[in-house]
């Protein structure tokens, strides 16, 4: 039998073991170095109760609201898979984001790393955009509203910003072909380009190894290997996460709002809290300087590592980038819950 | 003696190499070209086409366009204007705010229109007094009215 597979798939032992027996450092004991695992494994969970909920789902409105009401009030189990699907969601940006400032003040993104640094941040917002095209799905009020507003501040984009708009839109305006492309990009598009990033993501750790590191209490040059010590931590992190996203699912299930009224947009009306810090922006300015700042803080934050490299070289000495780093987190906080307070527009 | 260098004795091996190379380069050049016209034409099936026409769609009679309030007109593919009679001039504006297309609404105690997403605010003229609309001063669109004996039209251009 053991020859039959080798004949039929001839893949060499010695490299299987090669690749699976990986050493890792030692500080990867430690639960918040892995991280960057957390948010690969919500994905496999989103990918799941994502496919099991396009069973039902129907892309075109009104459906698509009645289509989420169906899964949620009626389906058997729905409403867990649909309550799931949402808190993985809100997880994993809390935990890319937590992965991001981990890699950030570490200094894991530096020389040689810069590249996977980039693919990071498209990772993010590869996520960003899932969530925003997920809650826009259900086509309830915020749904309608958030795509209208984000199909506006795409349209603003210089040079590329109006045939930006037509390509999410499908059209002059937002209409019922619209969510046949967000329902596209949603379970198309983005699962596509996020597993090729994540692919990339990847091979490149495994080429460049794990950033090293060491703790003052760990013993030098200690490693474990990958296969299966730590796969059993990431395994044991998975059953965690299940466990944390079944009681979230059970204690705040996923809601359904009032469905979309395209005439009246309603009077207290805000998205979900990972763009408070867009929404405040864009009440704090004028919208061409809204969108250049928003721009401008995607461009530094992807060319981070060669802007970091060229301060370390003029300033060898400097921690500039941790209080930037600082100045950015509390900027992020500050805007995020600056907009959480305000309970009532008016 | 000439002082001309002396020619390296040619192997005969350069002209398929730099007959190799124009390949290569002809081959990356159609390639490119090809691929490229590919996906001009995706990403041109990707965008459709948007065609306008000017339609004129009958609102109210003269004698019904109030002046405490705006009216909410509503037209058969959910076109929106908001019409009143501004000192004895009919007005029409679109409801929606200029900043990023939420709809905007009026409130009779302030006599202004108030966007509920990024607090924008306008005044019963359409100008921009407040929030983003007015940092950038885009006042909301004004429709085009024409009375004809006492009935009341709005000019919209809407996708054919």
């Amino acid at each position: 039998m053991a020859g039959w597979w080798a004949r039929h798939v001839p893949i060499n032992q010695e490299t299987v073991r090669h690749f699976t027996s990986e050493p890792v450092p030692y500080h990867l004991r430690r639960w918040w170095w892995c991280l960057g695992g957390t948010p690969a494994y919500l994905f496999v969970v989103m990918a799941t109760t994502g496919i099991l909920m396009t069973f039902y789902y129907v892309p075109r409105p009104p459906e698509a609201y009645y289509s989420v009401q169906r899964i949620t009030e009626e389906v058997p189990y729905g409403w867990y898979i649909r309550s799931v699907h949402r808190w993985a969601a809100n997880l994993m940006i809390i935990t890319v984001i937590l992965h991001m400032m981990r890699v950030y003040f570490t200094g894991a993104y530096r020389c040689p790393r810069e590249i996977n640094w980039m693919i990071g941040v498209g990772l993010l917002v590869t996520t960003l955009l899932f969530g925003f095209t997920g809650y826009s799905l259900i086509y309830e009020q915020l749904s309608y509203w958030g795509v209208t507003v984000a199909s506006n501040l795409m349209e603003a984009t210089p040079l590329i910003g109006p045939w930006l708009a037509r390509l999410i839109r499908g059209g002059a305006e937002v209409g019922e072909t619209t969510w046949v492309r967000l329902f596209v990009f949603h379970i198309g598009v983005l699962p596509t380009i996020m597993t090729i990033l994540l692919i990339c993501h990847f091979t490149l750790i495994r080429l460049h190894g794990v950033t090293p590191y060491r703790f003052p209490d760990e013993p030098e040059g200690k490693t474990y290997p990958f296969f299966p010590d730590h796969v059993l931590t990431e395994l044991a992190i998975g059953v965690f996460l299940m466990f944390l996203l079944t009681c979230l699912a059970c204690i705040f299930p996923a809601e359904l709002g009032p469905i979309a009224n395209p005439l009246v947009t309603p009077e207290h009306i805000k998205p979900e809290w990972y763009f408070y810090f867009t929404f405040r922006l864009l009440k704090l300015m004028g919208l061409t300087w809204a969108v250049l700042t928003l721009g401008f803080m995607l461009f530094i934050t992807l060319l981070w590592p060669f802007i970091d490299a060229a301060i370390r070289k003029y300033w060898p000495e400097s921690e500039l980038s941790v209080y930037i780093g600082i100045a950015a987190v509390v900027l992020l906080c500050v805007m995020t819950v600056w907009e959480a307070m305000e309970g009532t527009v008016f | 003696m000439s002082d001309e260098p002396i020619k390296e004795p040619t192997t005969g091996d350069e002209q398929p190499s730099r007959r190799g190379f124009v390949t290569t380069v002809l081959m990356l050049a159609s390639l490119v070209a090809s691929y490229g016209l590919g996906l001009v034409y995706f990403l041109r099936f990707l965008v459709p086409p948007i065609r306008w026409r000017r339609r004129e769609l009958f609102v109210t009679t003269v004698d019904r366009v109030p002046s405490d309030r705006a009216l909410v007109w509503v037209g058969p593919d959910g076109q929106e204007a908001l019409i009143y009679n501004l000192n004895g001039e009919i007005v029409a504006f679109s409801n929606v705010c200029p900043h990023l297309g939420c709809h905007v609404h009026y409130r009779p105690s302030e006599q202004r229109f108030v966007c509920p997403c990024h607090q924008g605010v306008f005044d019963l003229e359409g100008n921009p007094i407040a929030g983003p609309p007015a940092e950038e001063n885009t006042p909301l669109k004004r429709y085009n009215i024409v009375v004809r004996g006492n009935a009341v039209y709005l000019e919209i251009l809407e996708e054919a």
